[in-house]
């Protein structure tokens, strides 16, 4: 049960982790992000690490989400 | 031409990498070498000598306190750099985004942050208060405390936010930190003892636990103020436009 929780968290963790380095909208790259950085928590509380479990999903999955958003609507979104 | 040399020189690379990788020694056996040296003594002696029940905490308050301390003077120079960069605000000229996007006026969003908000809080201080005692502390306390102003301040707009949270009120909060290490550290100091020590030698020896919960509860205060606060300063800094806005590009 376990094994097949972990196998499929960490299928949830590359595609994230890919579709966040190649996806062309860059919003939809930073809630990639955010959703990556929920995904490694979980995976931080099953490999018996709750203290990064907390940081990683808020600093990660809140307050780098949010910088990343606020600087992505400071600029000019235009395709080349 | 230039691409070929690329390509060969990040494969070259991968298969270092990953000829190192497989020089590593296996993952949880006893006989690694970060399983020899300093972790024993953490685990064993951690509750003891550091005082606290989560050994986390017991390192990165007590053993590696001076680290610590570095890593909070980091949080300052990074906020340094971002305010030479973007302005530090001192103007009050209150123009943001979000002020001019439909959020803030959501029945959704300002029902959703009235009842989180309050919850978010009252998590982070849990967090900072049993940070001795279970997962959690200063950073990830502090990080939530910021996190909870962030919700607030996307749900009821940066003026209010910026009103609630004036720049002097945040530049005296930021130094929170480096101020509790240096006082927690001094009292140790003064005592006799080293710096960071957590102990003072004149005072009786049963007083001395209770000093030292009550010292590392500053610390974890002191660090939760100043993350959260560093937080929010951060997020004010990106969300300030200086110039004036055009309505034409509003939406």
């Amino acid at each position: 049960m376990l094994q097949t929780l972990n196998v499929v968290l960490l299928i949830l963790l590359i595609i994230t982790a890919l579709t966040a380095c190649l996806h062309r909208n860059l919003l939809v790259a930073v809630i990639m992000l955010s959703i990556f950085s929920l995904v490694m928590g979980t995976m931080w509380v099953m490999l018996r690490a709750p203290d990064l479990a907390l940081a990683e999903v808020v600093a990660v999955g809140v307050i780098t989400t949010t910088f990343f958003v606020a600087t992505i609507f400071r600029t000019d979104r235009r395709e080349e | 031409m230039k691409k070929i040399l690329a390509l060969l020189l990040t494969c070259a690379l991968a298969a270092l990498l990953l000829y190192v990788v497989a020089l590593l020694p296996p993952m949880g056996d006893a006989d690694n070498p970060t399983n020899r040296h300093v972790v024993p003594r953490y685990l064993e002696q951690g509750e003891e000598e550091a005082g606290t029940r989560n050994i986390v905490a017991g390192v990165v308050l007590n053993y590696r306190g001076y680290d610590t301390m570095g890593e909070m003077a980091i949080l300052s120079a990074a906020l340094a750099g971002i305010f030479a960069v973007l302005g530090t605000g001192r103007k009050k000229v209150g123009n943001a985004f979000i002020d001019r996007s439909g959020v803030q006026f959501s029945f959704i969003s300002r029902t959703a942050a009235v009842l989180l908000i309050p919850l978010i809080m009252l998590f982070s201080i849990y967090v900072i208060i049993y940070g001795t005692d279970s997962p959690g502390g200063g950073f990830q306390g502090g990080a939530a405390i910021g996190a909870g102003i962030m919700i607030s301040t996307v749900a009821f707009g940066f003026n209010t936010a910026q009103n609630r949270l004036p720049h002097h009120v945040r530049m005296i909060l930021e130094g929170t930190a480096i101020s509790a290490f240096f006082l927690v550290g001094s009292a140790g100091a003064v005592g006799g003892g080293n710096f960071l020590t957590y102990m003072l030698p004149s005072l009786a020896t049963q007083i001395q636990a209770t000093f030292r919960t009550a010292m590392l509860l500053v610390l974890e205060f002191g660090i939760g103020i100043t993350v959260g606060v560093i937080c929010t300063s951060i997020l004010f800094a990106l969300l300030r436009e200086e110039e004036t806005y055009n309505v034409e590009h509003a939406g």
